[in-house]
């Protein structure tokens, strides 16, 4: 080997060296949403027959309706709970609005203290975060649970737990 | 992409993902964080994939946008209370880690593009939007900056063979 190779491989070494936390490949695993079962092609159909029959029930045509709603609520709302508040019941405003993005700030023992729902402001993400760590969860619908937790805490079964509490009788187990 | 597949490029890209914002933004926790963005943004975005046999340079193209994004925010970068506690390969990664931080981001980055993941030159070009011989004479220059500052005892060290380069 010679002088060249050595070095390089020496570089190449030190650089490997940091080893990942050893439950970092599980954290990202668990991010992922469980599995969705395809429902749309039958609401599509039912929607068809609706539309068809002249029996729609809103005034705005499939689609248009979450669009509207969307933008009548579009303004960043904040829910900063004096008490703690719990991140099943703000999870389940987050979906009411027809939003797609839930923040929660966790304390010590898992409950939240504040949240924001909708699209943030840039910089939002990072007030209030010195020493606090930050982990992300798709729910099944494809909205994102973004949990601001402290050292310490595990974010993962907070998650679970959340998600679980929405609509128990619809997740299906991940394989 | 299927969830089987996915985990395949969890498995074998987190470290490498991670070494390298640990190198690039010099804090551990907020590496973890990056990776993890990385993989959220990955299954995301996963139908936009071209070449899913081959990830690595689009999950390091959304790491490095996100690390570089931090490295703006926080506009420092500080490794040396993470590299000398020690991090497995002792003095040699602890020396590493103060000559890097001389280094400015896209030294570091680029060095990391070659010597970690050992990008070929025309991946390189592609990572960084640059043509080929842009990308050897920069890291012909993160080559000598890293040899003007890694001195003292592992001065020997400094001889690292990186292309167009002069001896």
């Amino acid at each position: 080997m010679n002088d060249e190779t050595h070095i390089d491989e020496r570089l190449r070494r030190a650089l490997r060296a940091p080893e990942p936390p050893p439950d970092l490949a599980a954290r990202i695993l668990a991010q992922r949403p469980p599995r969705k079962p395809r429902r749309w092609p039958a609401l599509a159909a039912a929607a068809g027959v609706l539309l068809a029959l002249g029996l729609w029930p809103s005034p705005y045509p499939p689609g248009e309706a979450f669009v509207a709603h969307a933008r009548d609520e579009a303004r960043l709302q904040r829910l900063a709970g004096a008490p703690p508040l719990a991140g099943v019941e703000l999870m389940k405003r987050c979906r009411v609005a027809g939003r797609d993005y839930l923040h929660l700030r966790l304390r010590q023992d898992g409950q939240a203290v504040d949240a924001f729902v909708g699209t943030p402001p840039p910089g939002l993400m990072e007030q209030g975060r010195a020493g606090d760590r930050l982990w992300r969860r798709l729910d099944r619908d494809g909205r994102s649970l973004v949990l601001v937790y402290p050292p310490g805490l595990d974010p993962v079964p907070v998650a679970e737990r959340i998600l679980a509490h929405l609509n128990p009788s619809k997740e299906v187990p991940r394989t | 992409m299927d969830a089987e597949g996915f985990e395949d490029w969890v498995r074998d890209h987190h470290g490498d993902l991670y070494r390298h914002a640990l190198w690039l933004v010099g804090d551990a926790d907020l590496a973890e964080e990056l990776v993890q963005e990385t993989f959220y943004r990955a299954w995301r975005g996963r139908r936009g994939l071209r070449r899913r046999e081959r990830p690595l340079p689009w999950l390091l193209g959304i790491l490095r946008r996100a690390c570089f994004a931090e490295i703006a925010r926080r506009g420092r970068y500080a490794p040396e209370a993470y590299f000398e506690a020690g991090v497995p390969g002792g003095e040699d990664v602890a020396h590493l880690a103060r000559a890097l931080a001389r280094l400015d981001p896209a030294q570091r980055d680029i060095l990391l593009l070659y010597a970690l993941h050992g990008l070929s030159y025309a991946d390189i070009a592609r990572q960084l939007d640059i043509p080929q011989g842009t990308v050897m004479s920069r890291l012909a220059r993160a080559r000598a900056a890293l040899r003007e500052v890694w001195g003292g005892p592992w001065e020997e060290a400094a001889v690292i063979p990186f292309p167009g380069s002069r001896r």
